[in-house]
């Protein structure tokens, strides 16, 4: 039985990006990295979940310093997202005794479709560098919302694929983000 | 599906069964228009315990039947201790079907257990909606 540890998913990518190193030791290389890093497709399933409701905190606190009229009611959904960032952080942080499946590895590598913003961390029209803020606050909420559905979509997908141990929290994230969407309505 | 999972779709159908039960007790102490709400949401909560029996069934498994009568929580003389039993009830239910998600590798059964902890999750916090209570949603429906 393998034991998965992201950080050391986490290392090895970062080796991969300094060394470059992952097609093979040839003569003169610098051997930093004696083993090939592991491929994108061994991604953990829960870093892009957790990429997503880290965005939507953030853009739960944009919106509410952009329009502080809607901060008494956004207020509550953004701790309990805060919650789910802090259960994502402890699942990721414990290592799991089997590795994900390939058929849920690959559904989650960049652009695949699993609903969530694709690109940068926190990066969407609405919280790039530069980018114009919402334009009124039912465009601020009409933005949370399609991050809740994109959450709920990936959330709702990776309850059906990840282990027994994990499918319990998904689901409650699952739930839980299905209910801020309405709330939101 | 594995004995485990069976066993813990049993329990989420008792679950079934005791909500349903609790729902009569809701009904009698509330409004009209309250009522109403009730016996659609006591509707769907009968049609998901008889798929839970077939899906049992067809397991190989016989489904466990209703107690003859079961204890209510507190005593339900108001509307108000109504709709908070109403509230409990869905809690409850989001538990159970939150359960079954840990105890099954099926994709399709962890698909029927998402679905129910979603509806009941939802209907719980409308009982909250109703009761003034906010925030109406919680952090981890079912935990």
């Amino acid at each position: 039985m393998s034991v998965t540890f992201s950080r050391r998913r986490l290392l090895a990518a970062a080796t991969l990006t300094a060394g470059g190193a992952v097609t093979g030791c040839t003569g003169g290389d610098s051997a930093r990295t004696p083993t090939p890093s592991p491929p994108p497709e061994s991604l953990d399933p829960l870093e892009p979940i957790l990429t997503g409701a880290l965005a939507l905190v953030a853009a739960y606190d944009r919106a509410a310093e952009f329009f502080p009229e809607l901060a008494t009611r956004l207020a509550p959904l953004r701790e309990q997202s805060a919650e789910h960032v802090l259960a994502l952080q402890l699942a990721l942080a414990v290592p799991t005794m089997t590795p994900p499946s390939p058929a849920v590895s690959t559904g989650t590598s960049a652009g695949s479709g699993t609903g969530l913003p694709t690109g940068h961390p926190g990066t969407s029209p609405t919280s790039a560098p530069g980018a114009s803020p919402p334009v009124d606050p039912a465009a601020a909420l009409a933005g949370l919302r399609a991050r809740l559905g994109a959450i709920r979509s990936a959330t709702g997908q990776l309850c059906l694929t990840t282990t027994a141990e994990r499918a319990p929290l998904i689901g409650s994230l699952t739930a839980a983000t299905a209910c801020h969407d309405l709330l939101l309505a | 599906m594995t004995p485990e999972s069976i066993e813990a779709v049993q329990d989420a159908l008792a679950a079934e069964h005791a909500v349903i039960w609790g729902y009569g007790a809701v009904g009698a102490a509330v409004s009209d228009e309250l009522r109403s709400v009730v016996v659609m949401v006591e509707a769907t909560h009968r049609s998901r315990r008889d798929a839970t029996a077939d899906l049992l069934r067809a397991a190989g498994a016989e489904p466990v039947v209703a107690q003859t009568s079961y204890e209510l929580p507190f005593a339900i003389s108001t509307q108000e201790a109504a709709v908070q039993l109403g509230e409990q009830l869905e809690s409850g239910c989001a538990a159970s079907w939150r359960h079954v998600l840990g105890r099954t590798e099926e994709a399709e059964l962890r698909r029927t257990a998402r679905d129910h902890l979603i509806d009941a999750a939802v209907q719980a916090m409308r009982w909250r909606q109703t009761a003034g209570v906010t925030p109406a949603s919680v952090a981890f429906p079912g935990q």
